[in-house]
């Protein structure tokens, strides 16, 4: 579904990526986990269009999107929770919310996509009319994870979904991650937490300076010595 | 076939979660963050519900009934450490049930039951703490070294078939939708502040 190849991005003179390639099939869950400043970002970014790529390619089931516009690879289904949730403080919820929806038309369908995200997430609905900047870490990851999931997207980015959350929010997070592959979304988690990523993972790839050091299914990458050593502190 | 090791050390993973939720509300309670009067009961019903089904139905048969049982037919050495685990198992029951009294009479309102009721619960995460660590420090590195192949392939097929409970694939709806409530009931910033006193 998403194939990158020799993927290149600077900022500037500085090379951020160098030479990536990976696959994520339809159905799939991947992690891409390494530490800070490995690029993990900057790659997600490049896959969404935010980020330019100096060489290389990113293809998109066939298409090359490359040079592709971010906001029409969001009309391709393919959407992104980014680091940090980047909600709109100022709004209300449940503003947040329908902003996700923003590429479709359909304002009944749109009404039915809400009511399923109240489903799914019941503390956005009891906090719609609230402004999202006095929600706490993790209610602000569920309304990004629901924002994102307006567009019904087919391809998921995540990016750093567990990033300062308590551990039982970093597991139902994770938790809410495997049951949206269940449901069939195609998904490419980016994460720190290489523990819980890679539990959950098919498949895995590990980044650093830029390039993929290692690849393979979840359990090898967790049961990796260099892994264990470099990213699980074990 | 993810191996029995590592479901095992993800179980443990999934129960540390809901212990630390527990232990917050445990310093909450001591230092009067969290007022008796306003403890939440649902809450600490589904956390002990979470980690006693776990344990009763997911985590404990596994070992009792396929690891332990090969490890003590391979080395005297699992001897003494297989006991402790055992005699903890006993006394986690006596930790329970006080608890369970102590609980009861703090929602009755008797005097004097919230400092009980925070010495139970401090007496009981102690006790799943250290049997964890028994098992993570000394069981598990010593099953790593003594198991043969041969000895882990039935037991990485027992648990197999009863996965762990959040990612796994036997009652995980139960136990998932028991980990979202606890998420969804437990005071933010652990957890999503949705409960009788939410924020």
């Amino acid at each position: 579904m998403l194939k990158i190849e020799n993927l290149t991005s600077h900022y500037g003179r500085i090379q951020a990526l160098h030479g990536v390639s990976l696959e994520v099939n339809e159905g799939e869950l991947v992690a891409l986990v390494g530490g800070n400043g490995a690029g993990k970002t900057t790659l997600l970014r490049t896959i969404s269009g935010l980020q330019g790529a100096s060489g290389g390619s990113v293809s998109f089931e066939g298409t090359d999107i490359t040079e592709m516009a971010a906001e029409r690879r969001v009309n391709l289904d393919i959407a992104q929770v980014p680091e940090g949730r980047q909600v709109f403080t100022a709004l209300s919820v449940e503003d947040n919310i329908r902003l996700g929806a923003y590429t479709k038309s359909d304002k009944a369908e749109i009404a039915a996509d809400m009511e399923k995200m109240y489903g799914r997430f019941p503390i956005l609905k009891e906090k719609r009319n609230q402004a999202a900047g006095t929600l706490s870490g993790g209610q602000q990851q569920m309304l990004a994870m629901a924002r994102a999931l307006m567009s019904r997207p087919r391809l998921l980015l995540l990016d750093e979904p567990s990033m300062g959350l308590s551990p039982v929010l970093v597991m139902e997070i994770f938790s809410i991650v495997e049951e949206l592959k269940e449901q069939g979304v195609t998904i490419f988690l980016v994460e720190q937490n290489a523990t819980a990523a890679l539990s959950i993972a098919d498949r895995g790839y590990v980044m650093e300076t830029g390039t993929i050091s290692l690849t393979g299914t979840g359990e090898k990458l967790l049961n990796d010595e260099t892994v264990k050593a470099a990213y699980l502190g074990i | 076939m993810t191996s029995a090791l590592t479901i095992m050390k993800r179980e443990h993973l999934s129960l540390n979660t809901v212990l630390h939720v527990l232990n917050q509300l445990v310093l909450d309670l001591e230092s009067g963050r969290l007022r008796s009067e306003d403890v939440d009961y649902e809450l600490f019903e589904k956390i002990m519900s979470y980690i006693e089904e776990f344990l009763d139905t997911m985590h404990h048969p596994k070992e009792d009934k396929y690891l332990f049982p090969a490890l003590l037919k391979k080395t005297s050495e699992a001897n003494d450490v297989i006991m402790e685990l055992q005699e903890q198992h006993k006394k986690g029951v006596e930790h329970r049930q006080k608890l369970e009294v102590h609980f009861q009479a703090m929602k009755d309102k008797h005097p004097g039951q919230v400092e009980k009721v925070i010495e139970a619960l401090k007496d009981y995460l102690q006790a799943h703490r250290e049997h964890m660590k028994l098992e993570d420090n000394i069981v598990m590195p010593m099953a790593e070294r003594v198991l043969t192949a041969e000895d882990w392939a039935p037991i990485d097929e027992a648990f197999n078939q009863n996965q762990d409970p959040v990612f796994g694939d036997v009652p995980k709806n139960k136990f998932r939708k028991l980990l979202s409530d606890i998420t969804f009931l437990a005071p933010a910033p652990i957890g999503l502040g949705g409960g009788r006193k939410g924020s």
